[in-house]
C-alpha cells in the first residue's frame, strides 16, 4: 500500500490509525483465512471420503495410504511445475488414474477399489512409485461370498477379446505400413499412414491404457519425459507424429518406428492375455471418456504436431458404442430405464463428431474453436456419466 | 413223510415230462405248496384274460378315438384301387362286414381243406377281439375325380405339407385310405390286417404301414391319478391331453359338429393326422438330464411340469414370464401355452412308440408314431405343430412319414354301413 | 462304493459321480477359450469364403474337372464349425442339407447348396444349368460369415459342439451317407474331428483340473481315429473315396467315435455349464 503523494506533509493521526487497523485486519483476515483452509484441509484429511496426495517434482507425499474397500476420494495436487498424471496400478495394469494434473491444481479422482495391495504412481514416469493397501471391510466380504453367476458376461467378455484380437491385428498392419513408408523415405506416405494406425490404437486405447509401462512406451506425451521432446526416452506415437508433422523429416525415425512395431505386437499378446473382469469392461470406457471431457478435448495435446484429435475421438465412441451393443441384451434386461439414456448420449456424442466430418476425415482439431471443444467435451462427459450408471445398474462391482 | 415227499418229487418228474397237461393235474392231485404252479415250456402261449375283451363297433362315432389307447398299435395307410363308385361301395361295405367280425370276434368258417383257409388262423379257430378297435379315415387323394366325391370334400383335409424339420420319404407318406388297428396285443392287429387284405385284393393296396407300441405298468392305485405311458425319449406322453371322457370337450375340440361348416355327412367325424417321427435315441441318451427336462418342459421321473410334484399339475405361465422355470421355448410351453385364446388348439393326442430296424450307421431307427384327432385341422395340429418349428427338441427329431386323414363318422346301425354317409352325399340314390 | 459287476458303468465314471460332483470352472477363465474359439472360427469361414469362390468359379467356367476336385477341400472349413453354423437353420438348410430331407428329392426346389451341386458334378458328371446355384451358395456363404461376426457365442455353444460333432461323425459320416453322389465322406470325417479336437484343446487346461484321466482318454481315442483315417490319405493331401474304406476299418472307427460322443456329451457338465 503507497503512501497518496500530497502537498500535506503527514495524513491525519485518524487516517494513520484507520490504515494501521485496516492493514491489521487484512492480516487478522488472512490470517484467519489460512487457518481455515488449514483447518478445512485437515478436516478434508481426517474425512474418511478423501484422501490428499500432493505429488512433488521427484516423490509423492503421502507414499503410502491405506484406505477401506469400497468407494474413496483421492485428491491429487500437483506441486511440481509440470502436468502430472496420477495412476492407481494392480501389478501391471492400471485400475484408476487421472491424466493431466495441471502444476498447481488439485484433481479429484473416484475409485471403488477391491481389497489388495496397490501401488501408486507419482508425476515423472521416472520417479519411485507408492504404495496404496485396500483393507477388506464387512461389505467387501459379503459381496465377495455372495458372488453372482458370471456366466451371462462371459459372452460379452469374449466379444470384446475377439474385438480387442482383430483390433490388434488391423494396428500391427497399420504400424508395419507405416514402418515400411518410414524406412523407404517418403514423407508424406509416412504422414498419410500415420492416421489409420493411429486410429486403430485408439480403437484399443481403453483397453490399451491398463497395461501401464507397455501403453507408456506406445504412448506417452512429451510432457511426461523430463527432456520433453529431446528425452531419449520419448518413443513411441508421439515421438512418431513429432517427427512426421513437426520436424518434418525422417531423421532418426526408423528406429523409433520399429520400436512401435515391436510394441504394438507385444500389445496385441498382453490385450489378450490380459483377464477383463466385467466391471473394468465398462470402467475403462468411463475412463477413457472421461480424460476425454476432462483434458484431451480441450488441450488437443493428444495430437499435438498432427491435430487429428477428432479422429481418435471417433475411434474412442466406436469402442465405446461396441462395449454397449455387447452389453445391451443384459441392459435390456436389468436397467431398461438406463438404456434409452446411454443411447441418446452416445448419438449425441456421434452427432457432434460427426459434424466436423471433412470428406473421409475429419477437420484439423487447431481449426477447433475453444467453445467447440467444449462442447465436444460436454457430450463426451455426458457419455461417461450415463455409461458410469451401467456399474451399479449390473451390481458389476459387486460381482 | 420222507417216503411220501420222495415219492411226490418222483411224481412231479413223471408229470413234468407229460407237459403242460401234466401240471394241472399234479397241482390238483397234490397238496403240497410247491407244487400249485410247474414252471412253462418254452414255447407255451403268454396267458392272457383279457382277449375276449370287446368294443362295440357300433356307434355315433367310430371307436379307437376317444376310446383308451391299449398298448399295441398299427397305422396302414392304403392305395384305393376301386375303378368307380361301385366298388368304392363294395369297398366300404366288405370293410364294415370285416371291422364288425374281427371287433366281435367269433368262430372261423369252415371250409373244404383243399381250398386256402380264409383266415390267417394266427389267433387259433376262433378269433378273439383282444380289445381290437379299428377306425377307417379317407385321405385327400380319394376325392379327386375317380369316385366323384369332391365336392364332398371336408374343408381343411389337404395333402400333408412338410414342416421345415421334416425329411419326410414318400414311399412313407400319404394315402388314399388309413386303418388305425389297436389292440392289446401287436399279433391281434396283424391278423387284423392280415383278414382285411385278404378281403379286399382287388380294391386294395398296402401303401405304408407302422406298428407301435406303448410299456405297460402296475395298474394305478384307487385315488390316484393314471399316468402316461412313456414315449422312447423317457418322457411320459399325452400328459395335458383333454378329458377323454368329457363328452363336451370331445364335442368341442374333437368331434366335427353337425351343424358346422364342414359338409353333414361329416358330422360326428374328426381329422387324422399321423406322422411318423424318428428319435434319434443314441444322441438323446447323451444330453445331459437337466437339457432334457428343459427342453421337453417336464420332470423326467414323474412328468410334472417343473417346478411341480404331479403330471396332472397344470403350470402357470403368468407367474413365470420370462420362462426361468419352464423355458420360453419348451416342447410343452410352445405346444400349448395356454392362454384363453389357444385353447382353441387343443388336440387329442394318441400316439405309439415304434421301433423298426438299425440304420446303416448303427443307429437304432425307432421313434413316435404320433396319431392326433381333431374337429379342426388347421387349428388343431397343423397350428400345434407350427408353433414348434424351431423348437429345441428338433435336433432329435426327424419326422419322415405320415399324412392327413378325415376319420369317417360312426356306424350307427346293421343297416348302416362305413362310408355310407360319405357315398350318400354325393349320389343320394345309394341304397342303404 | 460296492463292487459289483458294474464294472461298466463304474469305467464310464457315471456310478462314481455325485450330484453336482463338478465345481463349476470360473466363468472368467471360459472367455480365453470362448474368444479363441470364435476367432478359430472367423478363420475357418474366411477360408471356406475364399475356398467357396474358386469352387463356384470353377462350376460357372464350365470346368468340371476343377470343380469335382475342390468339392471336398472346401466343405471341409464348414464341416469343422459346424454346430455354429446349425445355429442358424435356414442358412445350414440352404448351404448342406442333403437330398432326403426334401420330399421331392433332387428335384425339389429348395434343395441347393452343396450336395445339389455334388449331385451334378458326380451323379449327371456336368456344370449345365449351376449359375444360379453357384451365386447362391456363394452369397449363402457370405451372409453366414456376417451372422457369425455379430454372433456372441454362449459358451455352452461352444463347449457342447464338440459332442454336436461327434454325434454328425456318428449320424452320417460313418456310414458314408453324407456325400454320396462324390463318396467324398472322409474329407468331412476329418474336419469333424478336427473341429471338435480343437474344442477340447482350447479347454484343455480347465478340463485337466477336473479330469486328467478323461483328457488323456479323449485324446487316445482321437488319436486312434486320425490314425484309421491316415490310412486313406492321398498324396496331395485328400482321401480316398469312401467306397475304399475296408469293412474292418470302418467297424474299428465306430468304437473310438462313440466312446468319444459319449465322453464329449459330458464335457459342459464337466465345466459347470448347463
Amino acid at each position: 500500500m503507497s503512501k497518496p503523494n500530497t502537498p500535506q506533509a503527514s495524513p491525519p493521526r485518524a487516517l494513520r490509525w484507520a490504515v494501521a487497523g485496516s492493514v491489521v485486519v487484512m492480516i487478522a483476515a488472512g490470517g484467519l483465512f489460512y487457518y481455515a483452509s488449514k483447518m478445512a484441509a485437515a478436516k478434508r484429511q481426517h474425512n474418511h471420503d478423501e484422501v490428499v496426495v500432493n505429488i512433488h517434482p521427484g516423490s509423492c507425499e503421502p507414499n503410502a495410504l491405506t484406505v477401506p474397500a469400497g468407494r474413496a476420494r483421492f485428491r491429487i495436487v500437483n506441486r511440481s511445475d509440470r502436468a502430472v498424471e496420477w495412476e492407481i496400478l494392480d501389478g501391471v495394469l492400471v485400475v484408476e488414474e487421472r491424466e493431466n494434473i495441471a502444476p498447481g491444481l488439485s484433481q479429484v479422482i473416484n475409485a471403488n477399489l477391491q481389497p489388495g495391495d496397490y501401488a501408486i504412481t507419482c508425476g515423472l514416469l521416472s520417479n519411485p512409485r507408492g504404495t496404496l493397501h485396500v483393507t477388506p471391510t464387512a461389505a467387501s466380504d459379503a459381496a465377495a461370498k455372495a458372488k453372482p453367476s458370471m456366466v451371462a458376461f462371459v459372452g460379452p467378455l469374449s466379444e470384446f477379446r475377439v474385438y480387442l484380437a482383430s483390433q490388434s491385428s488391423a494396428l500391427i498392419k497399420a504400424v508395419t505400413a507405416l514402418n515400411q513408408a518410414i524406412e523407404s523415405g517418403d514423407l508424406a506416405q509416412a504422414q498419410a499412414l500415420y492416421l489409420p494406425a493411429r486410429v486403430a490404437y485408439q480403437h484399443l486405447a481403453p483397453a490399451a491404457q491398463r497395461l501401464a509401462e507397455l501403453d507408456n512406451s506406445i504412448n506417452a506425451r512429451a510432457d511426461y519425459f523430463e527432456k520433453r521432446e529431446q528425452d531419449p526416452a520419448f518413443v513411441g506415437f508421439h515421438r512418431l507424429e513429432f517427427g512426421l508433422f513437426q520436424q518434418r523429416k525422417l531423421d532418426d525415425l526408423t528406429p523409433v518406428a520399429q520400436r512401435l512395431l515391436s510394441d504394438v505386437t507385444t500389445l496385441k499378446q498382453q490385450l489378450l492375455a490380459q483377464s477383463l473382469p466385467p466391471e473394468q469392461l465398462v470402467n475403462i470406457i468411463v475412463r477413457n471418456l472421461n480424460t476425454l471431457a476432462d483434458v484431451r478435448a480441450a488441450s488437443g495435446e493428444g495430437e499435438r504436431y498432427s491435430h487429428s484429435d477428432l479422429n481418435g475421438f471417433a475411434a474412442n465412441a466406436q469402442t465405446a458404442r461396441k462395449v454397449v451393443d455387447l452389453l445391451r441384451p443384459m441392459l435390456s434386461k436389468s436397467a431398461a430405464d438406463l438404456l434409452p439414456k446411454i443411447d441418446k448420449a452416445l448419438a449425441d456424442f456421434d452427432s457432434e463428431l460427426d459434424s466436423y466430418k471433412i470428406k473421409d476425415g475429419y477437420a484439423s482439431y487447431d481449426s477447433v474453436s475453444g467453445a467447440q471443444r467444449k462442447q465436444i467435451a460436454d457430450k463426451a462427459q455426458a457419455l461417461a456419466d450415463a455409461l458410469d450408471g451401467i456399474d451399479p445398474a449390473l451390481g458389476l462391482s459387486g460381482l | 413223510m420222507k417216503d411220501l415227499e420222495t415219492l411226490n418229487l418222483q411224481r412231479r418228474r413223471v408229470l413234468m415230462g407229460m407237459g403242460a397237461a401234466g401240471v394241472a393235474l399234479a397241482g390238483s392231485a397234490l397238496s403240497c405248496p410247491a407244487m400249485a404252479a410247474a414252471p412253462a415250456q418254452v414255447t407255451e402261449a403268454p396267458s392272457s384274460d383279457k382277449t375276449e375283451d370287446r368294443h362295440d363297433f357300433h356307434g355315433v362315432h367310430q371307436t379307437g378315438i376317444v376310446t383308451p389307447r391299449p398298448a399295441s398299435g398299427m397305422l396302414v395307410s392304403f392305395d384305393v384301387l376301386a375303378s368307380d363308385r361301385e366298388d368304392l361301395e363294395r369297398l366300404f361295405r366288405t370293410l364294415n362286414e370285416r371291422i364288425a367280425f374281427l371287433m366281435k370276434g367269433g368262430p372261423v368258417a369252415q371250409i373244404d381243406p383243399k381250398l386256402p383257409p380264409p383266415d390267417s388262423g394266427i389267433l387259433g379257430p376262433n378269433v378273439t377281439p383282444d380289445n381290437l378297435t379299428i377306425t377307417v379315415s379317407v385321405g385327400e387323394s380319394l376325392f379327386d375325380e375317380r369316385f366323384g366325391l369332391a365336392e364332398a370334400k371336408p374343408k381343411r383335409l389337404i395333402r400333408m405339407v412338410g414342416f421345415p424339420n421334416d425329411a419326410l420319404d414318400a414311399d412313407c407318406c400319404h394315402g388314399d385310405l388309413s386303418l388305425q388297428f389297436c389292440s392289446n396285443t401287436a399279433d391281434t392287429n396283424i391278423h387284423a390286417l392280415r383278414d382285411i387284405v385278404k378281403n379286399l385284393p382287388d380294391l386294395l393296396l398296402v401303401r405304408w404301414k407302422q406298428e407301435g407300441s406303448v410299456p405297460p405298468q402296475a395298474p394305478a392305485k384307487p385315488g390316484v391319478p393314471a399316468q402316461s405311458a412313456r414315449n422312447f425319449l423317457g418322457f411320459r406322453d399325452g400328459s395335458a391331453n383333454p378329458d377323454s371322457n368329457d363328452s363336451k370337450a370331445m364335442d368341442s375340440l374333437v368331434w366335427v359338429q353337425p351343424g358346422s361348416d364342414e359338409p353333414a355327412w361329416a358330422a360326428h367325424g374328426s381329422y387324422q393326422a399321423v406322422r411318423i417321427i424318428r428319435n434319434f435315441v443314441e444322441r438323446w441318451d447323451r444330453t445331459p438330464l437337466q437339457e432334457q427336462e428343459s427342453i421337453i418342459g417336464r420332470v423326467k421321473t414323474t412328468g410334472a411340469p417343473m417346478g411341480a410334484q404331479h403330471e396332472t399339475e397344470v403350470p402357470d405361465y403368468s407367474k413365470d414370464p420370462a420362462g426361468k422355470l419352464t423355458k420360453l421355448d419348451a416342447h410343452i410351453r410352445l405346444a400349448n401355452p395356454r392362454t384363453a385364446e389357444t385353447q382353441a388348439n387343443l388336440i387329442l393326442r394318441r400316439p405309439f412308440n415304434y421301433s423298426n430296424g438299425v440304420n446303416k450307421n448303427g443307429q437304432l431307427d425307432m421313434g413316435l408314431l404320433f396319431i392326433c384327432y381333431q374337429a379342426d385341422l388347421e387349428k388343431g395340429f397343423i397350428t400345434v405343430q407350427t408353433r414348434l418349428n424351431g423348437e429345441p427338441l428338433e435336433e432329435y427329431l426327424k419326422p419322415v412319414g405320415g399324412g392327413y386323414f378325415f376319420t369317417l363318422p360312426g356306424v350307427t346301425g346293421d343297416k348302416d354301413f362305413i362310408g355310407r354317409s360319405l357315398l350318400n352325399a354325393t349320389q343320394p340314390k345309394t341304397a342303404a | 462304493m460296492k463292487k459289483t459287476p458294474l464294472a461298466l458303468l463304474l469305467t464310464l465314471g457315471l456310478l462314481n459321480t455325485p450330484l453336482s460332483a463338478f465345481a463349476a470352472t470360473a466363468p472368467l477363465d471360459l472367455v480365453g477359450p470362448v474368444s479363441d474359439y470364435k476367432i478359430y472360427v472367423t478363420e475357418q469361414l474366411d477360408e471356406l469364403g475364399s475356398h467357396t469362390q474358386q469352387f463356384t468359379d470353377a462350376v460357372k467356367k464350365g470346368d468340371l474337372a476343377t470343380a469335382q476336385k475342390l468339392y471336398a477341400p472346401t466343405r471341409v472349413y464348414y464341416e469343422s464349425i459346424e454346430p455354429i453354423a446349425e445355429l442358424f437353420s435356414d442358412l445350414d438348410a440352404s448351404i448342406v442339407s442333403r437330398v432326403d430331407a426334401h420330399e421331392k428329392g433332387v428335384k425339389a426346389d429348395d434343395f441347393t447348396g452343396f450336395h445339389r451341386i455334388e449331385y451334378s458334378l458326380f451323379s449327371e458328371k456336368s456344370t449345365q444349368g449351376l449359375n444360379e446355384l453357384a451365386d447362391k451358395l456363394n452369397s449363402d456363404v457370405k451372409d453366414l460369415q456376417t451372422r457369425v461376426a455379430g454372433l456372441t457365442f454362449p459358451p455352452e455353444k461352444v463347449v457342447g459342439g464338440a459332442a454336436a460333432l461327434l454325434e454328425e461323425v456318428a449320424a452320417t459320416k460313418i456310414s458314408g451317407e453324407e456325400d454320396r453322389y462324390s463318396h467324398t465322406d472322409l474329407y468331412d470325417f476329418q474336419g469333424n474331428i478336427d473341429g471338435a479336437k480343437k474344442i477340447v484343446d482350447l479347454f484343455r487346461p480347465q478340463i485337466e483340473k477336473q479330469d486328467k484321466a478323461f483328457v488323456a482318454k479323449v485324446d487316445k481315442n482321437f488319436a486312434t481315429v486320425d490314425k484309421i483315417l491316415a490310412k486313406y490319405k492321398t498324396k496331395d493331401g485328400g482321401f480316398e473315396t469312401y467306397d475304399k474304406v475296408k469293412d474292418n476299418d470302418r467297424k474299428a472307427l465306430v468304437g473310438p467315435v462313440n466312446t468319444l460322443a459319449e465322453d464329449l456329451s459330458t464335457l459342459r457338465g464337466k465345466l459347470g455349464l448347463n
